[in-house]
């Protein structure tokens, strides 16, 4: 398991890295690409200063049942799924792949953890796990983190596609 | 030295058996030699003390080698806390990355020279890392340098090179202790500073490299410098000697055991090198008491005195060191300063006049002051409330000797930072609970569990007010009734069930009355004393009404009911009572926060961790304990039940949170009040963090809060504090969105008076339209508000 990264090497494994990266520049990426286009920040719910006064309790709308609550709490415009796509993710995700092929799969998954706890609504870092529990033989939790990766899939249609294709090769 | 215990134990064998076949030769001769008279006596005799002498000595020598060359100490497991990771494109305050460093016990420099030091400047951080073996990979020492833009990581370099990410050593939170509690932190001579060494040497024993292990010349001289004095007044003891006091014997005085410890000091260094003799010594010596624990080595003590590692100490503070070794408790720097100061200078003089270290140095090291760190970095039990989770979870995997004996080295996943923030958030509550309601509250308790949402790893756990005093661990023991906090499972096994109950069905929350086996009646009364009629579901639980939600858990029936609760990860059996409906059964915080964590990760069950890995003493892997999970509620209900949670905090009895916490941060949580404001509970999540926080009187007497005047108030400021993420539910693709009516929860439009955006479960939406009122223009105000 690596602890650090070269840069330059991920420049070339964000491009690889099939829908992980829309942009090739990774030298300056801000914290969250694809969550940010959609506006439903996920990654970094902004602090605003606590000055501003509309931040405060009560919003006199709010407390009227007749109205609809905000769009934040109510339907989640954009799911956050692939919101982390950040460079520190991609190189983890990258090493576990590298590791998982030379058949370390302790490694691999342990590598792997360290993502999904820096991103933990990646649902492709659950897939990959479920990848990796599957090739160790640990059918049932690859079964589980299927359905995980799925749960957090939304709208990422390959990573549903894989998902579905691996669960559907697990045996019950 | 580990390596040749193979051939020490057949060296021991070895040397134990002609012992025994001389003895049995001896009592072979003795008959014969009887008849020669008392000459023949006289000299049986001698051959007798010989042979004794003989045995002994060969008994000592098995004795020193065996131990010697075995495992010499027992050490205790240490406990790490999680490594902070640094990457780019995290969110961070700087200030927190300083934190941590004081914490690692790093130094604040204008200039890096050697690790352990940092230099912070506005928005950077330089950081010279110590070198850390992990369980599964080692870094070396290394130049990080951090930067960020607008609390975000935006560069990261590694001496010199751009990195995507790096872990920054983890920080020792504590120790399992065996019963003794001797603790140490073995050390290496290569790692000591050689003015260490040659302080120690020249103020316990100058002639360390030339004796044999007892230096016959200095027991004369302090025989004679005692004579004079009329009292022990010096000790003659080589550094030899005094390992084999420490390191073998007991501590009577007896004459006996003085030449005990001189045979086994001769024996000591006729086998061993003076390096390794030093190492022992070094290991060995007695150094101070912290709490109840003891302090031994110059490597604990190194880090219990000026919290950092031996090789980072400079000239004044190594004489310091070496200075406590004749008193450990007289010469005692936080206690005694002066007489600490006194015996500092005196060993700088030692080392002065011995030519071992110039005058200038002698004087510049004399001038420096004490530099004992202020509050031990390596103090007793910090996060006992943590260690003791820990403790137990590790107790399925191995045996407590192990534990206390073994050095294991546990990785867990303690949040430094996070758990400053629970204990923070706790006590300054609770003082300004105090200081609102008055001294009623001064016997307050409370506990805080924070973990991530995910993954279930325990972040942090406050065991009660004063989170450093290791006692009654309420996170983990206090098992008290939870109220409301349980209503989730009520409404999850209605939502689970969508062709009867959708978030807009309504229920009936007039009074009810029901009949238990024994004959009595159970009315449960609404928090207001008041009906509320019809109301929707997700609103009966956004403000927790007691009757429509009895009405409801009694139509879905118990056993349901607690059938949701252990799939939710409740393996406490509860009784089926209706009483149960509403809370009326006990749990721990811990208990409660592992049944959030199903609902915060979508209805996967992740039991709650706190160890990540655990390896040897040598850094080989033993176990690892990874992400397990099992989907145990569809994520479809589960989604509709965030909602609820979600408006809870937005409209119910939550809603007081966003006075200071940002509006656009999602949050789902419950609270909960038990009979007269006995227990104040909440629990709730964020994005990335779920905390549950209980308050209360240990005696079960009614503390006077509920669960929003006292346990959100908590994890509200902890909130403040850790700026979480935004929750925001997945949708699962069995889920659709409709807007609805809001009292009749038929379908209506998005421009319609009264409608709200709510999630369905395909094919349970409402059929029927209600008519539409015209509420454009305030809809459209409303909606601008928030763009």
């Amino acid at each position: 398991m690596i602890r650090q990264a070269n840069c330059t090497w991920l420049l070339v494994l964000a491009t690889v890295i099939s829908g992980c990266a829309s942009r090739g520049d990774y030298a300056n990426v801000p914290v969250e690409e694809a969550g940010s286009q959609s506006g439903a920040v996920y990654e970094s719910s902004g602090y605003p200063p606590r000055s501003e006064p509309d931040q405060r309790y009560p919003v006199p709308d709010y407390s009227e049942p007749d109205f609809p609550p905000p769009p934040s709490y109510d339907k989640p415009a954009q799911a956050p799924a692939a919101a982390s796509t950040n460079s520190a993710v991609i190189a983890l995700l990258s090493a576990s792949q590298q590791q998982r092929q030379q058949g370390q799969y302790q490694q691999a998954a342990a590598t792997l953890e360290r993502a999904i706890r820096i991103s933990p609504r990646n649902g492709k870092l659950y897939y990959e796990l479920a990848q990796v529990r599957y090739l160790e033989g640990n059918y049932q939790q690859s079964k589980q983190l299927c359905r995980k990766a799925i749960s957090l899939a939304a709208g990422d249609k390959p990573l549903l596609e894989r998902s579905r294709l691996l669960l559907s090769e697990l045996p019950d | 030295m580990a390596s040749k215990k193979p051939t020490t134990t057949t060296r021991t064998a070895a040397k134990k058996k002609p012992a025994a076949t001389k003895s049995r030769k001896s009592s072979v001769k003795k008959p014969k030699k009887v008849r020669s008279g008392w000459k023949g006596l006289l000299v049986k005799l001698a051959l007798i003390a010989v042979l004794l002498t003989t045995g002994l000595v060969v008994y000592l020598d098995a004795w020193v080698t065996d131990k010697f060359e075995g495992k010499r100490w027992s050490l205790p497991a240490q406990v790490y806390a999680r490594p902070l990771e640094l990457y780019v494109g995290q969110s961070l305050d700087l200030r927190d990355v300083q934190a941590e460093l004081e914490m690692l016990g790093y130094r604040k420099r204008y200039q890096l020279s050697k690790p352990g030091q940092y230099v912070e400047s506005g928005n950077r951080i330089d950081i010279y890392t110590r070198s850390f073996r992990f369980w599964d990979t080692s870094t070396p020492a290394q130049r990080v340098r951090l930067r960020t833009q607008n609390s975000v990581v935006s560069s990261l370099t590694v001496d010199g090179q751009a990195v995507g990410l790096f872990s920054l050593e983890p920080l020792l939170v504590g120790g399992i202790y065996p019963a003794h509690n001797e603790d140490r932190l073995l050390i290496q001579l290569e790692n000591v500073p050689q003015f260490l060494v040659d302080a120690l040497v020249t103020v316990e024993d100058k002639n360390f490299y030339s004796h044999h292990g007892v230096s016959p010349k200095a027991i004369a001289r302090a025989m004679w410098v005692n004579a004079k004095a009329g009292r022990a007044v010096q000790g003659g003891s080589t550094l030899t000697q005094q390992l084999v006091k420490n390191f073998y014997l007991s501590s009577d005085r007896s004459l006996l055991r003085k030449g005990t410890e001189a045979i086994m000091s001769v024996l000591l260094d006729a086998h061993y090198g003076k390096d390794e003799i030093l190492e022992a010594y070094l290991n060995e010596v007695y150094l101070g008491q912290a709490g109840r624990r003891a302090v031994h080595g110059f490597g604990l003590g190194s880090q219990y005195y000026f919290g950092r590692s031996i090789s980072e100490l400079k000239l004044h503070q190594a004489a310091l060191l070496v200075s406590l070794v004749k008193g450990p408790s007289y010469y005692n720097p936080r206690r005694h300063p002066e007489r600490a100061r006194t015996r500092r200078n005196l060993v700088l003089t030692m080392l002065e006049q011995d030519g071992l270290i110039t005058a200038s140095e002698a004087r510049a090291a004399k001038s420096k002051p004490l530099d004992v760190a202020a509050k031990s970095s390596y103090s007793e039990a910090v996060y006992p409330a943590y260690v003791d989770l820990v403790k137990r979870q590790l107790q399925r995997d191995y045996r407590p000797e192990d534990l206390t004996s073994e050095g294991l080295r546990i990785f867990t996943s303690l949040d430094p930072l996070v758990q400053r923030d629970a204990e923070r958030a706790l006590s300054s509550t609770a003082t300004r609970l105090e200081h609102q309601r008055g001294d009623q509250l001064k016997k307050m308790q409370g506990a805080l569990v924070v973990t991530s949402t995910d993954t279930g790893e325990v972040l942090a756990l406050v065991g009660g007010k004063n989170s450093k005093y290791s006692g009654f661990n309420r996170a983990l023991d206090a098992i008290r009734p939870v109220g409301s906090v349980i209503k989730p499972a009520v409404y999850l096994t209605a939502l689970t069930q969508p062709r009867l109950y959708q978030l807009t069905t309504l229920l009936d929350d007039s009074p009810i009355t029901i009949e238990l086996a024994n004959g009595d009646l159970w009315e449960p009364k609404n928090a207001d004393k008041k009906d509320h009629g019809q109301v929707p579901l997700h609103r009966a639980l956004a403000h927790s009404y007691n009757q429509a939600t009895a009405r409801l858990g009694m139509e879905l029936g118990i056993n349901n009911v607690l059938q949701t609760l252990k799939n939710l990860g409740v393996e406490r059996p509860l009784p089926a009572y209706p009483s149960v409906l509403l809370g009326a059964v006990g749990m721990s915080p811990l208990e409660v926060a592992s049944m959030y964590q199903t609902l915060a990760a979508g209805g996967f069950d992740t039991p709650l961790r706190a160890i990540r890995a655990v390896s040897t003493a040598e850094g080989e892997p033993l176990n690892r304990y990874p992400l397990q999970l099992e989907q145990k509620v569809d994520p479809g209900a589960v989604h509709l039940l965030h909602y609820a949670l979600q408006a809870t905090m937005r409209e119910g009895t939550g809603r007081s949170v966003y006075a200071s916490l940002p509006e656009n941060l999602g949050i789902a949580g419950k609270t909960g009040t038990t009979d007269d404001l006995r227990d104040s509970w909440f629990a709730g999540f964020t994005g990335d963090r779920l905390a549950v926080v209980w308050l209360g009187n240990d005696d079960n007497s009614p503390v006077g809060l509920s669960g929003s005047s006292g346990a959100l108030k908590v994890w509200q400021s902890l909130m403040l504090r850790i700026k979480p993420q935004s929750f925001v539910s997945n949708v699962p693709e069995n889920i659709n969105y409709q807007w609805v009516d809001d009292e009749s929860g038929l379908l209506s439009g998005k421009l319609c008076k009264g409608a709200r955006q709510v999630p369905f479960v395909r094919g349970s939406e409402p059929g029927e339209k209600s008519r539409c009122a015209p509420g454009f223009e305030r809809v459209g105000d409303w909606i601008k508000s928030w763009f």
